[in-house]
């Protein structure tokens, strides 16, 4: 395997930079809230995570399109490196959510349409996951996995839609104002800057996890090839 | 020559469609086993949520439409995972592909033929469950629910279930791999169900019907154009 | 106007799981690099060691 791109270095270097200023931010840069208190400041990286888990099912979803036309195997790589990066930062946002939710909505859980939408997603890739895991053919693995990804990804906002025809608490900070909403609150400009910074801060840490991770993926098929080489 | 052979009518294209259509029901006259499990697996699920949810008669109002769409969802699931593992099996779905047909007329064709058990189910399950308990399920407006819903179902499922049947966990995948896509779908029929069956106002079943109208054309649509990567060898 | 709601023990909460999921997924990425990392050695020197066996026959070969 060719050695580590001098990019990937001072990407992982910018990420790093960034990460630790955007902790710093939301630690003692950004205000306390008025009502909610400590609490409130999940709130930064929580979305900042569903962003980053958003980003990692899109890529996917585009990587798949482009290995049914091309049929290259790197393209499989780099879907496959995107669900399990959005699998890991969905994680982290449904989990914050949750934390976040029980002091302001007085319980671990409710069936709001972003929470249970982000649920039904990492569901459906756990699923990709366990399809992958049954195939033993790495070109119909690779097929297989690219048609789910895109079929998952499709539902994704029909699930959104139908969960939204029921009544929502959850709060809309950016955007509409929800009057029934509970937990909304006004960004102080303070509040913004640090958001802003999480989100971009996150990009960063998702490409970079993704980059490496599409490497790993390379590094494993030249030993799968290696073995299959030997063993003939 | 034209006069001596009575073609069928259509393109190539619904002919052999309909072909697969054909063959399919014709196999099930002979054996009966998907309709017969789908079946008696849902007058099971039926009864099970008797004892499950201890209904009385307003529970039962409540609940029934949920009721139905598990029990048709969860014999769905059979039925999809039966009729394509038999292809597999008996190694008709490499002649399938072999012949020198449309692979999408393949897939139409297996959706139509799935599609038409899970009604026949449906067909069946209804009279059981208005005589069970007492509950008059002939409305229209079920009746088209149930066709549209199970129309969005097997248009995803026989999609996923051809995919299923070539791994190796076969039968435990297809659930997995479905309900988390179908949920739309699911949700949207049991809701738009529930207000036929109340007789709730047509505008607050409006918006279910138009969601699964649009999850059914979007789902026929994707499965359509990516069914080709499925079957390909 | 009372002050904000004592909730640092969820806040701590939140950012404990924050960064003990990175952490964990990052450690997975490096344990699975460096296995992979020693698996492509390993067979690499097995397949240098097989290529020279079978020069050796080749050469027997020739001799006898």
């Amino acid at each position: 395997m060719a050695s580590k791109p001098r990019l990937l270095t001072v990407l992982d270097i910018v990420t790093a930079l960034l990460m630790a200023a955007a902790i710093y931010m939301v630690f003692i840069f950004a205000p306390m809230e008025r009502v909610m208190g400590a609490v409130q400041k999940v709130f930064y990286f929580h979305v900042a995570a569903g962003w980053a888990g958003m980003l990692g099912f899109f890529v996917a979803f585009v990587a798949g399109i482009v290995y049914l036309i091309t049929k290259q195997s790197r393209w499989d790589r780099v879907e496959l490196a995107g669900v399990e990066i959005g699998l890991v930062f969905m994680f982290i946002c449904i989990v914050t959510g949750s934390i976040w939710a029980r002091p302001i909505w007085n319980t671990w859980w409710t069936w709001d349409p972003r929470l249970t939408t982000a649920t039904i997603m990492e569901l459906a890739y756990a699923a990709y996951m366990m399809l992958r895991s049954g195939i033993e053919d790495p070109e119909r693995r690779a097929r297989f996995g690219a048609v789910y990804s895109i079929v998952a990804f499709i539902s994704v906002p029909l699930t959104f839609f139908s969960i939204r025809i029921f009544r929502t608490i959850h709060p809309v900070v950016i955007g509409s104002n929800d009057p029934t909403a509970q937990g909304t609150f006004n960004m102080t400009p303070a509040m913004g800057q640090t958001f802003a910074f999480s989100l971009i801060a996150f990009s960063f840490l998702f490409a970079a996890l993704l980059w490496h991770r599409i490497r790993l993926g390379k590094l494993q098929e030249d030993v799968e090839r290696l073995k299959l080489q030997l063993q003939s | 020559m034209r006069t001596a052979v009575t073609r069928p009518a259509g393109t190539p294209f619904v002919r052999s469609m309909l072909a697969v259509v054909w063959k399919d029901l014709a196999a099930e006259w002979r054996s009966k086993e998907i309709l017969s499990s789908m079946l008696v697996f849902a007058l099971l699920v039926i009864l099970i949520f008797n004892f499950a949810l201890e209904l009385d008669a307003s529970a039962r109002r409540e609940a029934t439409a949920g009721i139905l769409w598990v029990t048709l969802a969860f014999a769905g699931t059979l039925g999809l995972n039966r009729s394509m593992a038999v292809e597999k099996d008996r190694g008709c779905l490499d002649g399938l592909l072999l012949a020198p047909v449309d692979r999408t007329a393949i897939y139409f064709g297996k959706s139509i033929a799935n599609w038409l058990f899970m009604l026949s189910v449906a067909l069946i399950v209804l009279p059981v469950y208005s005589i069970l308990y007492n509950v008059n399920l002939f409305n229209p407006g079920l009746l088209m629910v149930i066709l549209l819903g199970s129309e969005g179902y097997v248009a995803i499922g026989t999609l996923l279930s051809s995919m299923a049947v070539q791994t190796r966990m076969r039968d435990i995948l297809l659930p997995i791999l479905l309900f988390p896509v179908i949920i739309p779908v699911v949700l949207a029929s049991v809701k738009a169900s529930y207000g036929y069956l109340q007789g709730s106002a047509m505008t607050d079943i409006q918006p279910w019907i138009t969601l699964l109208v649009a999850s059914d054309l979007i789902f026929t649509a994707v499965a359509f154009m990516v069914f080709d990567y499925v079957v390909e060898e | 106007m009372e002050g904000p709601a004592e909730t640092t023990a969820y806040f701590i909460a939140g950012y404990t799981v924050i960064f003990g999921t990175l952490i964990v997924y990052l450690t997975s990425l490096v344990m699975r690099f460096r296995r992979l990392h020693q698996d492509k050695a390993l067979l690499t020197d097995l397949q240098s060691d097989e290529e020279k066996a079978s020069l050796q026959e080749e050469s027997l070969g020739t001799l006898s």
